[in-house]
């Protein structure tokens, strides 16, 4: 018996290592492939413009190579960023500054980038998508959609690969013609192209939008005045024939009217324009009334269609109007569209799957702002894991969150700084990831080219966080001790020191403050805590003039640092002859140097005025048709394109995602480190363990110091870096919520440690806590808390306890390990008890139980070959009607007794056969009763 | 002048007192005679409740039903019966029939939400429409409201099922049923087109009135599938077995209920001033509607498939 179970155990456990061999080699496989082509996108087509004479001999104008590399194209999140370049293409002519703007259009040969949903195939579309058309493709404004023109013979109607139907007077138009648009104009030729959205609505678009004629889709921005800016992209090519720029692709989130979601379709489409291929005798052209065009009408418009441009390549553009036979919103004409690269886009599964695959409440985890990406990574694979669990991320203040498992009100957060007095409840606080803060900017050098890199030391931030630039000469000539100072940063000598080459302005307000939301927040906490370690800051902030006579706010003299809110102290408020003439500043006098800095409220106004570079100032006063009593003061909004200059405090992982550009900042010895991963691994390199917090925390004293020895050893350390914790009660949960924390401590300590950007992986912007980037100890540790979440036995791990292996400590099919040693009482009495690690009991071999490798490598198999039906449950319709029912007679019952008791009880003393009189009685009682 | 005497001195009386209950108030203490009329009141009510989920909301189906199929039969004549989204929620779409099953020209409307199922079996936001090519997904009550699904769990293999769309009238062919865990049948072809009822499962006996797991029935056509219309979005709103409270509904339920005291304390009223007969004619149906409307606008708020 024994035997033959030995035997079936050891086969168990052979094929549990073969299908582990093979779980680990097909995920390998699609790994490989799937990075291969996350990596990057190549396409080349050859683009070819031709003129048709009236005789029928075709010449070739021009021939292009064009081809076109994508970054990234699978596992897109909404607003990420994407890098499109481009070789090959014709150089662009007119150029303006915006190419997202819609006045981008009129370039000549602009490089079209569009988003579009579909699928551009010539076969079959799959059972739930639609093919790509430009119809499908998304335009902010009308204006790119729409061409109408008071000549007969504009230059799409000589568009030699267009159909007959397409060259037409008037094409495309609703019919019938809503009354309104007949009203605002009546051209000879019209060409509409309208947008068909994702629920099948289709909008026109046409003349002028605003008085109605025809609608537009709600996301749609005609005025551009504000809002989103467009992601359509009129690329500017170079001389040379290259071009590059960023993509930001949008999913149902950003724009519904797309539509585009990990089930729809979308695909990046890009057109290079190469102008229309000119054939003015295909078809026959008529008038909207039907008469045929003069010999005259034809050569004079054939002769249109054939400029090749009124500017030179790379001329910017001035008052001279642009050739329209190859402007840029000819982009849907068949001579440039058949010349299209379509890249597919995939969308990775966003959170909001969650509610729709789980029907459980989820698992509510609150805090740190730095851990967004991550959760928004791990959490549609959590969700859409049977095995393991939905919880939601809820973005608070880590103070706040902090207190809040203390006291025992929620069960888990996520946080950076450890309380400064401890927590008082029985926890561990376990590491999950490694990311960190940055300073992001969007900023324009002195050629109006974005810049790439900024180098930012402690100083120059806290010169921007303490309002010690005047921005303007009414603040210097007014306020009591910034006077002296430079405008702004791009004044200040230090800063164009260390970045030279950035033009100065002595108008940029933006320039003056750094944008730091105002909730409370550990990203302030470590910015802060670094700026204070930074011997040359921290003098500076106590009074100290910099070498270039430069002096702190004296609001903000001697602060004590580190905080995790900044305040706001500088209560200048502007004289009277100011108040006077500004309206808008009269209605409510505030401290001028707080508009100035103007905090946006969270991290998501932040990242949204880094990637279009809006400044938060609030200085601008408009007259614009409101009550004068009442005119507020307003932001200053976007910034041309040419002349950015914003700078804000991100997390790292977001300002990976919307491909922010970051400052890098000076760390040990002097040297600037820029924020990736050599950076934050160098900066792990600074952990040091706090025994008493029971966290490992970075090293600020090292971190500002200038020392060359300390900068051989710890060179390279990115000041930014920042662990976070996952701070789960050891106490007080019930078995069910101490598995699911303990799955997510298990997922964050193994599964959750590998890089990349599908569901499930880390994000870029954090660093895996693994030994090779030394923060082995710190994935150890995870492991410990485990079991002390798994064991709820009020204790807290030691940092430097033996870690049970992954296998041990999670494997929920065996009852939660015990630890085994009492809690050792601190002697200082500062920190929670400590003690171990337990470790988890081994499986005995054998048992009768199939060897422990079995589940773990079974599972992906089965999930491989077959779908099960997920089903739904209600405890109303189990017990709810058949529940009704039999409180319905108890009540009946107990209700009659409790009122006809004495009847009955008498009719049980009588005789039995006067019963059934008696009851007869008590029913003409109880009927006179009622 | 008179002077007033008293009649003679007060007496005393050492006696017992006696305590016994005034005459006609009855030989049981108040508190007694309250709590069994609360708890007749109760069953009354849960009486009631149990009336209208199995008797009286089956009535509130068929009566919608008519109207439904009067409208259903004038769209398909007239062409305008819906393809594909957008299509108003509650608004017919298909005529659907299971003899095997005891549903016979039940008329489909759009959505899952409880409301649209109090009308009749509801089409899933997100699948394509029944007749069309691709999974079609259709949601109906098992127990209450008439229960049009109640027995489609027990349809043998092969049990035929009808559907009438605006592109013709389509022949399913049922494959098997599946509850939670089971695995789900691969996609139809590209060119198939399958049917697939969602309900409650109900137990048998007592169980009968149980019905908690829901269970899908799939079913693949057996002629050519006509072409799919769009689309509209899934409605992540609805959860088919759970409780949903939604503002409206609460809203609409907090001015039933209004409606019902009133009525009630009008008949109190008339019971008093009136006579009984009167009170009867005027107040009963009064009473009766408003009790009816509660139950209509309380069912909203139970899970969407019982």
């Amino acid at each position: 018996m024994t035997t033959r179970r030995m035997r079936a155990a050891r086969i168990l456990f052979a094929s549990a290592l073969l299908l582990t061999g093979v779980a680990a080699i097909v995920p390998a496989f699609t790994g490989e492939s799937t990075a291969a082509a996350e990596n990057a996108v190549s396409r080349t087509v050859t683009a070819t413009r031709t003129f048709t004479d009236q005789d029928g001999t075709e010449t070739v104008v021009s021939s292009n190579k064009v081809s076109l590399q994508v970054s990234q194209t699978e596992n897109l999140r909404g607003r990420q960023e994407i890098r499109v370049s481009w070789s090959g293409a014709v150089p662009t002519g007119g150029i303006v500054g915006d190419p997202n703007s819609s006045d981008g259009r009129n370039q000549e040969y602009p490089f079209v980038l569009l988003e579009c949903r579909g699928v551009d195939t010539q076969g079959q579309v799959e059972k739930g998508q639609v093919r790509l058309s430009p119809e499908t493709c998304w335009t902010q404004t009308s204006t790119e959609r729409y061409l109408a023109a008071a000549s007969q013979t504009p230059s799409w109607r000589f568009d030699a690969y267009a159909d007959a139907d397409e060259r037409e007077a008037i094409v495309g138009r609703p019919d019938p013609l809503p009354e309104e648009c007949a009203a605002v104009s009546e051209p000879l030729t019209a060409h509409w192209l309208p947008f068909r959205a994702a629920g099948g609505e289709v909008y026109y678009g046409g003349p002028d939008p605003s008085v109605g004629c025809t609608p537009m889709a709600p996301e749609s921005d005609s005025a551009e005045a504000g809002g989103l800016p467009s992601n359509t992209t009129y690329g500017i090519t170079g001389t040379d024939g290259r071009g590059e720029t960023d993509f930001a692709v949008w999913t149902a989130a950003e724009n519904a009217s797309l539509g585009c979601s990990p089930s729809v379709d979308c695909a990046l489409v890009a057109v290079p324009i190469v102008g229309v291929s000119c054939d003015a005798w295909g078809a026959e052209l008529t008038t909207k009334a039907g008469v045929p065009l003069t010999e005259a009408q034809l050569a004079s418009g054939d002769a249109t269609c054939r400029r090749t441009g009124a500017y030179e390549p790379g001329t910017p553009r001035s008052s001279e109007t642009t050739d329209q036979a190859v402007r840029g919103n000819l982009w849907w004409s068949e001579s440039n569209w058949r010349n299209r690269i379509t890249v597919p886009l995939h969308f990775a599964a966003s959170g909001s799957i969650c509610d729709v695959m789980s029907d459980e409440p989820p698992v509510e985890i609150m805090g740190s702002v730095v851990a967004n990406e991550l959760t928004a990574s791990w959490r549609p694979a959590f969700c859409t894991d049977d095995d393991l669990f939905t919880f939601t991320h809820v973005q608070q203040a880590d103070s706040l969150a902090r207190q809040l498992v203390n006291s025992g009100e929620i069960d888990a957060a996520l946080t950076t700084a450890p309380p400064a007095d401890g927590y008082q409840r029985p926890l561990v606080q376990a590491p999950i990831a490694f990311g960190g803060f940055a300073i992001a900017f969007s900023i324009d050098d002195a050629t109006q080219q974005r810049r790439e890199e900024l180098n930012l030391n402690a100083r120059l931030i806290a010169k921007l966080l303490t309002s010690s630039y005047p921005a303007l000469p009414m603040v210097r000539d007014n306020h009591p001790s910034i006077g002296g100072n430079p405008f702004n940063i791009t004044l200040d000598p230090e800063f164009q020191e260390l970045n030279p080459g950035l033009p100065e302005s002595s108008t940029l307000e933006a320039a003056a403050a750094l944008q730091v939301f105002s909730s409370s927040t550990d990203l302030v906490w470590a910015l802060t805590s670094w700026i204070n370690s930074d011997p040359e800051a921290r003098a500076w902030l106590n009074g100290e003039a910099d070498p270039w006579g430069m002096t702190v706010n004296a609001n903000y003299q001697d602060i004590v640092l580190p905080v995790d809110n900044w305040p706001l102290l500088d209560g200048f408020i502007a004289p009277q002859w100011y108040i006077d003439q500004n309206a808008c500043y009269a209605n409510s006098p505030t401290p001028y140097m707080q508009l100035i800095s103007n905090p946006p409220s969270n991290l998501a106004s932040v990242l949204l005025n880094m990637q279009f570079a809006s400044s938060a100032a609030a200085t601008v006063c408009r007259y614009d048709g409101y009550d004068p009593t009442t005119l507020p003061l307003r932001q200053q909004g976007r910034q041309t394109v040419g002349y950015r200059f914003v700078l804000g405090l991100v997390s790292l992982s977001a300002a990976e995602r919307y491909n922010l550009r970051t400052a890098s900042l000076e760390s040990v010895g002097g040297t600037f480190v820029a924020p990736d991963s050599a950076g934050l691994k160098a900066a792990a390199g600074l952990l040091k363990a706090d025994d008493d917090a029971s966290v490992w925390e970075i090293d600020y004293k090292k971190m500002g110091s200038a020392s060359k020895s300390l900068a051989a050893a710890a060179g390279g350390a990115y000041p930014g870096a920042m662990p976070i914790y996952a701070v789960v009660p050891t106490s007080g949960l019930d078995e069910a919520d101490a598995t699911k924390f303990a799955q997510l401590l298990c997922y964050a300590g193994d599964d959750g440690q590998t890089s990349g950007r599908a569901n499930g992986q880390l994000p870029p912007g954090y660093l895996p806590l693994t030994e090779a980037n030394g923060l082995g100890d710190l994935r150890d540790y995870t492991l410990s808390a485990v079991s002390a979440v798994r064991a709820q036995g009020g204790t807290t791990p030691a940092l430097d306890a033996d870690a049970p292996s992954a296998e041990e400590a999670c494997d929920f099919r065996v009852a939660p390990p015990k630890p085994s040693e009492t809690p050792s009482t601190d002697g200082n009495g500062g920190g929670t008890p400590v003690v171990d690690a337990p470790i988890a009991p081994g499986i005995e071999p054998g048992g009768g139980k199939p060897g422990k490798g079995n589940g773990p490598a079974e599972a992906p198999v089965v999930q491989a070959s077959t779908v099960l039906t997920s089903g739904q449950s209600s405890a109303f319709g189990q017990v709810g009607v058949p529940g009704i029912l039999i409180v319905a007679i108890a009540c009946a019952i107990a209700g009659a007794l409790m009122r006809w008791w004495d009847p009955l009880e008498r009719a049980a003393v009588a005789a039995g056969p006067k019963a059934k009189k008696l009851s007869r009685s008590v029913f003409r009682r109880g009927k006179r009763r009622a | 002048m008179t002077t007033l005497q008293a009649h003679g001195p007060t007496v005393l009386h050492d006696g017992a007192i006696d305590a016994s209950p005034p005459p006609g108030g009855g030989d049981r203490q108040p508190l007694q005679v309250g709590l069994s009329q609360v708890l007749l009141a109760l069953s009354l009510v849960l009486g009631w409740l149990l009336l209208y989920i199995l008797v009286l909301s089956g009535l509130e189906q068929g009566h919608a039903q008519s109207s439904l199929y009067e409208r259903l039969r004038t769209e398909l004549a007239l062409g305008t019966a819906p393809t594909g989204a957008p299509i108003a929620a509650g608004a017919p779409v298909a005529l659907l029939s299971i003899p095997g099953a005891g549903v016979e020209d039940t008329v489909v409307v759009e959505g899952t939400r409880a409301v649209q199922l109090q009308d009749g079996p509801g089409h899933v936001l997100g699948s394509v429409l029944p007749g069309q090519r691709g999974v079609s997904v259709i949601a109906g009550r098992s127990l209450t409201f008439g229960g049009p699904f109640g027995t489609i769990a027990e349809l043998p293999a092969g049990a035929p099922i009808t559907v009438t769309t605006a592109q013709g009238t389509f022949v399913y062919e049922v494959t098997g049923a599946r509850l939670r865990g089971d695995p789900v049948p691969p996609p139809p072809a590209t060119d198939g087109s399958r049917l697939t009822l969602v309900t409650a499962i109900r137990g048998a006996g007592l169980g009968g009135l149980q019905a908690g797991e829901t269970v899908y029935v799939d079913a693949d056509l057996t002629g050519d599938a006509a072409d799919p219309g769009a689309v509209a979005t899934a409605d992540i709103g609805t959860k088919l077995m759970s409780a949903k409270f939604d503002t409206t509904s609460l809203a609409l339920l907090a001015l039933g209920l209004q409606l019902l005291v009133g009525s009630l304390a009008a008949f109190v009223w008339a019971w008093n001033r009136w006579s009984r007969a009167a009170a009867w004619i005027a107040g009963g149906p009064c009473v009766l509607a408003a009790l009816w409307l509660v139950s209509s606008l309380g069912s909203r708020l139970l899970p969407a498939l019982i």
